[in-house]
């Protein structure tokens, strides 16, 4: 028989329904709400979020509350939020409820699952530590990507993140053997279709198949509310386990994580929680946790996940990214500072890290040279003052040179993207780390001192700096 | 809030420095004044003496004179005027390029060279490039007393006479106005380079048709030319002083009115971001304290 209750209050995006007090549908559980409004039906999803007692539940609209009213029904589904998932969902797009929104033809749901579940055992983790090689020189030399990790990118606005999380879907995705997730968590829609048009056109390697044929998107873009904005990950991470289980390696690519915390921190106060520091969530870390830990790797396969992460006002302290921080391998962190120099991606150096920047994983070698480029950037950095006040004559010859080499290494970090040629006319360049690794070496050691720091900029291995600097 | 201290600390730091830098464009502005004050008054002088050497060297009877010849000597001496103190921007940065490209030519053309060295900053460049100071002047502290300058006019004379040095030059930051000042080599011995240096550069208009010969002299033309020569490189190497001086202090003053301009923008920046994040700060404690007490209510 099934469970009706009534909607009993509307508040912004939560709403309160009334249920016989003995069959109150569980924390988490999935509410359908049926009705019609001024001869449109209206049909919302909800999902519980606290019980009032009295038979009341509150709960989260995963959709628009436009048209619901008091008194409408309230039905519970019994479980929680249910997408399908398997190999149907490659080459398509959903929306957070698993419904397709991209025109093509209803799918064949083999299986469905719900988008809350523990994460697994921390005896099923696998500690494997291997580097996943990028092409991108700062990326591949100072923060590592760990194959089956996890990568934040962080950075304030308009620094870069997306442009470099969809170059590296066009370095990866396209040399990749296994299956790709996207999710776009509440960033713009235009996006999300450019994203979309640009799969179906690159192809895997030589083979016919597009990227598209072996990626699933799910969008819940800034268009939608916060419910949506808020439960949108979890639907691709769900997607992106079941794809793991049978495909072995998968790829889970989120942009933007903090749209998740900012669309919990917009319901967090409707619900009554009294908000934490910076308005915030008082739940935030927790939340942040319960998604995290599921984008791991067991010993059935693997989720290598690269996730944007929005810093508000350039601020990493903010509650935030800081809690997102202590979940990654990896984090790669966008500076403004740089973005201002013209120099793209604009890695910050100092600020980005890895946990396998280690010499046990990436090679002595790599580690020894990774170290003397960051000990001269530092350098630089505590010189800047000086430099900006009295000027680079007045420091040593020792720090003249560490300057100049550091100055190199900076622009030497610059590098054309595939997906940016329309915009700069360059073809994207893809280094191997070993040809990062030796050039950076190289510029430390000053055999290239002689060439002028412009001819760094936008180049691949180091010897195009000379072929860049001979054409002047 | 840990960065708005860093703020601060820096901002302190620029302080001090904006102080610093003050003072000494300050100092250095008043020295500057004293030693343009000598060079222009020596200038004078040194016109005279142009006058006069050029007149007897163009002579019709040639004035033989060992200061006027060649020397065979392969031994090559520099004198190079530097400063004691750093914070005057590329001031001796051009003096080290020029040394390097004696060194290098040197060693092109196989002569010894042997280097007499003013200035803190030069004694320890040339410690630093492993070159052996084959002198040092330490007795005075930017520029020689008359006396000084001609005791060290005369060694060099006696040297150059007696042919254990064939050329000595003076790398300098020469001082040609306010607004120019330029590193070169000027060569003092053979004398015959110097008046030549001398005549080119000097600033007077030549008010006679008459010649040496005009003249009737006593006692002889070469004796006088003795007196005459010496003069002009002991005046010379006192000028040099004067004038590598005179631009130290003026390129500190330049280059520390830049610092401490610098310095000030640095400091209203920092004092901007300091208000910002303090007033961010405060906004922020403000927002916690207010939504947390309607939360409750």
């Amino acid at each position: 028989m099934e469970n009706i209750g009534r909607v009993t209050q509307v508040v912004g995006s939560t709403f309160e329904a009334e249920f016989p007090t003995d069959r109150i549908p569980g924390i988490y559980s999935a509410l359908e709400v049926r009705g019609e409004f001024e001869g449109k039906s209206v049909h919302l999803v909800g999902e519980v979020q606290q019980h009032l007692g009295g038979g009341r539940v509150r709960a989260v609209a995963l959709g628009h509350t436009m048209g619901l009213r008091r008194g409408m029904e309230a039905l519970d589904t019994g479980d929680s939020l249910k997408v399908p998932v398997g190999k149907q969902t490659l080459g398509r797009v959903f929306n957070l409820l698993g419904q397709t929104v991209d025109g093509g033809p209803e799918i064949k749901i083999e299986e469905k699952r719900p988008i809350h579940s523990k994460p697994p055992k921390f005896t099923d983790l696998s500690a494997k530590s291997e580097m996943f090689e990028t092409g991108i020189k700062v990326i591949d030399l100072l923060c590592p990507f760990v194959r089956g990790g996890k990568t934040g990118l962080f950075g304030g606005a308009g620094v870069g993140k997306t442009v470099i999380i969809q170059e590296l879907i066009a370095r990866i995705a396209t040399q990749h053997g296994g299956y790709s997730v996207f999710a776009g968590v509440g960033e713009r829609t235009r996006e999300g279709n450019d994203l979309w048009l640009e799969m179906q056109r690159t192809r895997i390697g030589d083979s016919a198949a597009t990227i598209l044929d072996n990626t699933c998107l799910v969008f819940g873009q800034m268009n939608e509310p916060p419910g949506a904005r808020l439960r949108v990950a979890l639907t691709g991470l769900t997607m992106a386990e079941a794809l793991c289980e049978m495909g072995g390696e998968t790829l889970l690519f989120i942009d933007n994580i903090f749209r998740f915390s900012q669309a919990g921190s917009e319901v967090s106060a409707l619900l009554g929680r009294i908000p934490s520091a910076v308005g915030y969530q008082p739940t935030l870390a927790s939340e942040m946790g319960q998604l995290q830990e599921r984008i791991t790797s067991t010993g059935y396969g693997a989720i290598t996940s690269v996730q944007a992460v929005y810093v508000p006002a350039d601020d990493l302290t903010d509650p935030a990214p800081a809690t997102t921080f202590a979940h990654l391998d990896s984090s790669v962190v966008l500076s403004r500072r740089i973005t201002e120099k013209g120099i793209y991606p604009a890695v910050d150096p100092l600020e980005s890290s890895s946990r396998i920047l280690d010499p046990n994983v990436v090679g002595q070698a790599h580690y020894d040279t990774a170290q003397r480029v960051l000990e001269y950037l530092q350098r630089y950095q505590s010189l800047q003052d000086i430099i900006a006040i009295l000027g680079i004559d007045e420091l040593s010859r020792e720090d003249r040179q560490i300057v100049g080499r550091a100055r190199r290494i900076e622009r030497f970090f610059s590098q054309p993207f595939m997906v940016t040629r329309q915009f700069t006319g360059m073809d994207g360049k893809y280094v191997p780390v070993s040809e990062t690794v030796r050039s950076c070496r190289e510029i430390c050691e000053g055999k290239w001192d002689h060439l002028p720091e412009q001819a760094f900029m936008y180049i691949g291995v180091v010897e195009e700096a000379q072929e860049k600097a001979a054409k002047k | 809030m840990a960065n708005s201290r860093q703020i601060l600390s820096r901002r302190r730091a620029a302080e001090n420095i904006s102080k610093v830098t003050g003072t000494m464009e300050t100092i250095s502005a008043v020295r500057y004044r004293q030693y343009y004050q000598q060079w222009a008054q020596g200038l004078a002088f040194y016109d005279a003496l142009a006058q006069l050497a050029y007149l007897m060297v163009t002579a019709e009877t040639p004035i033989v004179h060992p200061l006027m010849q060649g020397s065979s000597s392969k031994n090559n001496a520099l004198i190079v005027i530097g400063s004691d103190r750093g914070l005057c921007g590329a001031y001796n940065n051009d003096l080290f390029r020029q040394i390097d490209t004696h060194v290098k030519m040197a060693r092109r053309f196989g002569r010894e060279l042997k280097i007499y060295a003013k200035g803190r900053k030069v004694i320890s460049y040339m410690d630093h490039q492993k070159i052996q100071p084959a002198g040092v002047y330490d007795q005075f502290a930017e520029t020689p007393t008359a006396v000084q300058a001609n005791q060290i006019g005369d060694f060099f004379m006696n040297e150059y006479i007696e042919g254990r040095i064939g050329r000595l030059g003076i790398v300098y930051n020469r001082f040609f106005s306010p607004a120019s000042q330029k590193v070169q080599t000027l060569t003092v011995l053979p004398v015959s380079d110097l008046i030549e240096d001398l005549t080119t550069r000097s600033t007077i208009i030549w008010p006679w048709e008459q010649n040496f010969e005009d003249f009737f002299m006593t006692p002889s033309g070469e004796e006088l030319f003795e007196t005459l020569a010496r003069m002009i490189v002991r005046a010379s190497i006192l000028g040099c002083f004067i004038e590598a001086a005179t631009s130290e202090h003026l390129a500190r003053v330049v280059n520390m009115r830049s610092a401490t301009d610098n310095a000030d923008e640095m400091i209203a920046n920092l004092t901007k971001e300091y208000n910002r994040a303090r007033q961010g700060q405060i906004t922020t404690e403000l927002l916690d304290i207010v939504s947390g007490m309607n939360a409750m209510k």
